[in-house]
Order: structure tokens, then sequence, then C-alpha cells
């Protein structure tokens, strides 16, 4: 397991690089759609000149490159700007509304790994069975299915048809208030077990519950389905019988040793997913009415917020670097051969 | 049967079930090993060999299937034993085995040491880790491989191949078998170090005083190791006795043939001699003598019907037409 300091510094060099570079390409794309953002700061009812100082305050009649130079200058000074549609500093909101979406996808991929892992083993044991070609059918179908599409319907059928969710939001105000909720550090599920507020939890559970299954869908799948090869790969592999002709007994054998050799290539792969999931958190948390960083950022999109929408692109770059790395130093920290 | 046989295989058969159809990798083999002896098992690749090594440990791969037989070890047929009693009363302190892929035969991500204290743990019940420890440097030392402390805190890849081979024979023999397979345990090391872990062997063999069930497909290491050798071809057994037998006196077509195959520096021949032809297809069944088509002796009989098993001398068998029958004894 040999992570060495210099992995991290250069870790952390190429995050410095990737977010320069996530920078510069949005600010580029959110420059040429052709939108008229200073309507937007002025209000519906400005004057022509009004306008035409918004263009000058916002530094939108300067050429693309200069408009760049001034964001950096800024950026590196702490400033993130204002967002155009709330008229609140970008860096505050972001930062505000992470832990919602933290909590969400960690939720999420907790769900994956607990379900789809052993859901991959039991197929590869049981290889040719029922519980096999269901596992198959279902990790197909579940990976296949749209985020979207799945989170409507889910909507649909638990809150309106059944009633037994809460179709959106984290919290319910009314409990939160009477209850005397605190949020502290962001993360609701913690709040609550921190101050022994247990209805405030069951309710933040109960309305985490169905984004975090649908959003936990993709990532489940692609696991089961790894899973599921992986351990047919690595129960064909030699020292898997000689383990047990040694004289290991089988049940050891794979929950001891074939689970770690299918484990560390799943975590591996499970960080490339999380991209996805990211993807799929923005449109996940627009349909529960979810205030989060993908909330934030499909509303600042929608109304041509050009710090909000860079702020947040940042945000989700910084935030895919850093589970990656984890990721990695995780992988080499299970397999001995993977060096850092 | 001989009382004093650790070991009797009687008429096994075994099946390998793969996408292009039944592969009949064994064809009614027996073996019969007295306590202490050494038998070597000789054949080309795909003779079936390792699955007969295989299966005394009941270690085939999933679709390697047992269609008929019987092992008997010390009397009891370890076929009719489940999963359970196998790996609780056999493997490790009564049957172990010694694979040819050094690398392979170790998990990557574990220890040399995680591995071999779960097998002391499992067959000799050494719950305290450190009289686990120290069981297992023993072992390391009594395989002569120098830095024991080193070697059990190794993961594989950190290892030559010899050492991992040394491993493996400590490992196998960690929790005291009786018997030992050793499945072409020098075929893929350097040529150096083939000899090194032949005279190991052979040196724990006498040490130990195990039984053992020596696979190669090299006649020479077979003549060096093994008091007994059987020739085995596509799945069925052609000749079987006393080592100095075979060398000096075969009687097998086949095994002339072997014998003529290997190199030796006294005998000048400008090119390597060959068998022509290969091993029949081992899905399609064979009515005759499956070597009948790269036999230089095969008459009409030969291709009609399959020979049987005769005995020509003081524990000498031959499956040939050709041979003649004597009383054995």
């Amino acid at each position: 397991m040999p992570i060495n300091r210099e992995y991290i510094i250069k870790r952390a060099l190429s995050l410095v690089f990737v977010v320069l570079g996530v920078v510069v390409v949005t600010f580029i794309i959110t420059r040429v759609i052709p939108a008229r953002p200073e309507l937007l700061w002025t209000g519906p009812h400005a004057t022509i000149e009004q306008i035409e100082r918004a263009r000058r305050e916002l530094h939108l009649d300067k050429p693309i490159h200069v408009q760049l130079w001034h964001y950096f200058v800024d950026l590196f000074s702490g400033n993130w700007g204002v967002s155009w549609r709330t008229k609140m500093p970008v860096l505050p909101s972001i930062l505000s509304s992470l832990p919602a979406t933290i909590e969400l996808v960690v939720s999420a991929f907790i769900l994956a790994t607990a379900v789809g892992i052993p859901l991959g083993i039991s197929a590869a044991i049981r290889r040719g069975s029922g519980v096999d070609s269901v596992v198959r059918i279902f990790s197909v179908v579940g990976a296949s299915t749209p985020v979207f599409w799945l989170a409507l319907l889910l909507q649909l059928a638990f809150c309106n048809w059944l009633g037994l969710l809460p179709a959106a939001k984290r919290v319910d105000e009314y409990i939160a208030i009477s209850t005397g909720f605190k949020p502290l550090t962001g993360f609701y599920t913690i709040d609550s077990v921190v101050q022994g507020n247990i209805p405030v939890l069951i309710d933040v559970l109960r309305r985490m519950f169905l984004p975090a299954v649908v959003l936990s869908l993709y990532p489940m799948c692609l696991s089961a389905r790894m899973t599921r090869a992986l351990t047919l790969e690595v129960l064909s592999e030699l020292h898997v019988r000689s383990s047990i002709a040694w004289g290991i007994p089988r049940s050891r054998v794979l929950y001891k040793y074939v689970l770690r050799n299918v484990i560390a290539p799943v975590v591996a792969s499970l960080g490339l997913s999380f991209g996805y999931t990211i993807v799929g958190a923005f449109m996940v948390e627009i349909i529960f009415v979810w205030p989060g960083i993908g909330y934030y950022t499909a509303m600042s999109l929608l109304s041509y917020d050009y710090p909000a929408i860079i702020g947040s692109v940042i945000f989700v770059a910084i935030i895919y670097s850093v589970i990656n790395t984890a990721i990695d130093i995780l992988h080499a920290t299970i397999d001995p051969r993977v060096e850092l | 049967m001989s009382g004093t046989a650790i070991l009797a295989v009687n008429d096994l058969h075994i099946d390998y079930y793969t996408f292009e159809g039944v592969v009949r990798a064994v064809r009614g083999v027996s073996i019969e090993l007295c306590r202490g002896e050494s038998l070597c098992i000789v054949g080309e690749s795909g003779s079936g060999k390792s699955t007969i090594g295989l299966a005394i440990v009941r270690a085939l791969p999933p679709n390697g299937i047992v269609a008929r037989g019987e092992i008997l070890y010390n009397n009891v047929d370890i076929l009719r034993l489940s999963e359970e009693e196998m790996s609780k009363r056999i493997r490790g302190k009564e049957i172990s085995i010694v694979f040819q892929d050094p690398a392979a035969t170790f998990n990557p991500l574990f220890t040399i040491g995680e591995v071999m204290l779960d097998v002391i743990a499992a067959q000799l019940g050494v719950r305290d880790r450190r009289r686990a420890y120290e069981h297992g440097i023993k072992m390391l030392k009594l395989v002569e491989l120098p830095d024991p402390e080193r070697v059990m805190n190794s993961y594989p890849h950190e290892l030559s191949g010899g050492m991992l081979q040394r491993a493996a024979i400590a490992v196998a023999l960690s929790a005291n078998p009786k018997l030992l397979i050793a499945d072409e345990p020098t075929t893929m090391l350097d040529v150096t170090i083939q000899a090194q872990v032949l005279d190991l062997l052979k040196r724990l063999r006498k040490e130990l005083s195990l039984s053992m069930i020596f696979i190669t497909h090299n006649l020479g290491v077979a003549a060096e190791v093994c008091d007994r050798i059987m020739v085995l071809y596509a799945g069925t057994m052609f000749e079987e006795g006393y080592a100095d037998t075979i060398l000096t006196n075969p009687i097998h077509p086949y095994t002339r043939k072997l014998l003529e195959c290997i190199p030796r520096a006294s005998r000048r021949v400008s090119r390597l001699r060959y068998i022509p032809g290969s091993l029949p297809d081992l899905k399609t069944p064979v009515s005759g003598c499956p070597f009948e088509p790269r036999c230089d002796y095969a008459t009409k009989i030969c291709s009609v019907s399959p020979p049987l098993v005769r005995v020509v001398g003081h524990r000498h068998r031959v499956a040939c037409h050709l041979a003649q029958e004597k009383g054995g004894v």
C-alpha cells in the first residue's frame, strides 16, 4: 500500500489544472450562448440606459478574454461573484447547498454497493439459476432506465397514488421548527442524530428514500453486473482451487479471499460511475425539489446566471477529482500491486 | 487390494463439460500407491494427468465431473465424502497438492503468511496467531527459504518463481499431509531452479516419509524422483511399472517412443526426435487403441477394440494388443 506524499502533491496540482480547464471551457460556453443576461440583472422594467449600464458593470461589453481575465482575478481573491438571479454571493450559496447533494449521493452509493455487490456474488455462485437470471435482467434493465423517468414514475406511484412518502424537499419545516431542529453541518441525518431528534430523522429519511433509490439504481446495476462477472472470473482462477485444496474451508475462501479480489476492481469502477451519478443528481434534485447543488445549477442554467453556473461547475469538478483520488487510494489499500 | 495401499484409484472416468462438447479427459484409470511410495504419472499435454491429480484432492474446476470410479484413500472413498468432510478430514492434513504455476497458486492480494496461517488454523486447529506463525516459519525453513520472516510477509508479486514454488510446497506440507500430489512442480521454473526443487522434493519425501504422486511430461524427471512410473495417453493408462523396468524394458510402443525422445548429451543426433501426429480429439469416442494412428506396429485389431490391461511382470501392467501376458504376482 505505497501511498506517498509525492502522489498527493501530484494529484493536488493536477486538480488545479483541471479546475483552470473547466473554468475556461465553461466560461467560453456560457459566453457564446446567444443570450442577454443583463436583462435578468436589471429586471423587466429597465430602461435602455439602465441595460447599457448593466452591460458595463457586468463587463459584458468587453471582449471575452478580458472578461475571463477579470473572472480569474476575482476568483483567486476569493470573490466568486454575485448570482445574477438571486443577487446573493455565489460561494456561500454553493457551500450551503453542497451538504444536501453530498448526503444524497453518498446515501445512493452506500445503497448501491450494499445491494449491488451481494446481488452480483449470489448470482455468480448460483450461475445459471433463477437468481442469476433475475439479477442479470435487473442489472441490464436498471442500468438502461433513464433517471428522470424513473424519478417521475416513483414519485407518481409512492407520493401521489399510494400517498406513502412526501414528494419533495429535505425536511418538513413544521416538524423542524416545532422540535427545535438546527442544521449544524447541513447533513440533516447527522444533525438530527446528534441532536437526538427522532421525528426529524424519520422525516428526513422518508424524504431521502425515493431520490436515493432512484440515484442508486445505475451504480447498483453496474456494481451487480461487474461483481457477477468478476466473481465468475476469480472463481475459475487457480489460487481459489489451490487454497481449497490446501485445506482452507470453501466458505472462508469465498468470503475472505475471493471477495477481496472482486471488490478491488468494483470499487475502482464506481469512481467512474460517479460522474454519471452527479448528472443524475441534477435531474433527481429538480424533480424532488432537493435544495442541493444540482438544483442550484439547474436554476442558474435556466436563467443564464453566469457566475452561479461557473461556480457550481468548478465545485462539481473539484468533487469529482477528490472522489476519484479517494477511490484510487482505496484501491491501492485493497490491492498491494497498485502503486500510486 | 494390497493392505499397505494408501491410495487406490479404481476405474476413474472424468469428463469436462465445455461449449464444444463433453471432453472425456480420463477414461478408466486405476492407480495403486503403497505407503511411502512415489508414483510418476507421465504424459503429453492433454493426457489427463493433471486432471487425475485434481480429482484426488477434489479440486476439479466446476465443469469437471467424475463420471465413474472410486478414489480410496486408506480404504475410504473420498468421492463419497461431503465437501465439508473433505475440508475437515482430508485436504491439507492427509492429501495436499503443489501446482505447476507458482505465481497463479497464490492469491495476489494476500501475503504468503495469511494463506499459510489459514491452512494451519483450519487443519491443525492452531488458533493462536503466534504459535501458528512460528509453525509457518518452521515450514519455510524446511523448504530452505532464506529470510522466512520476509517471505511470510511478502505478496506473491514480490517473490521469484522458485521462491514461490518453495513457499507453495511449505504451505502444502504445513498440516503434515501423508500424500503429496506434485502437479508438474518444476515445469515453469528455470532449469537450475528445477534441479533444486526436485532435490528438495526428494529430500522432503524421505524426511517426512511422504507418499507422492508426481505428475510430469518429462520421463527424465520421472526417472529421477520416483519409484514407479505410469504412462498416460489420451486419458488411458498405457504402461505402469517400477521406474527401472519402464526405463530399461518398456513394453508399450508409446513408452519406447517416449524414451527415444529424451535428448541425451552422449548421443549425438542432428535433430531432436519426436512422435509424429498428435493426441486424438477427446470429445469423440475412440473404438480401438487411442495410439493406433501414430503407432508403427498397429494391426487390424488395434483400430477395432480397445486393448485390455495385461500384467506382464511384477507390478508391471501394459495396455497393448501386442503385449504378451505373463502370470502377474
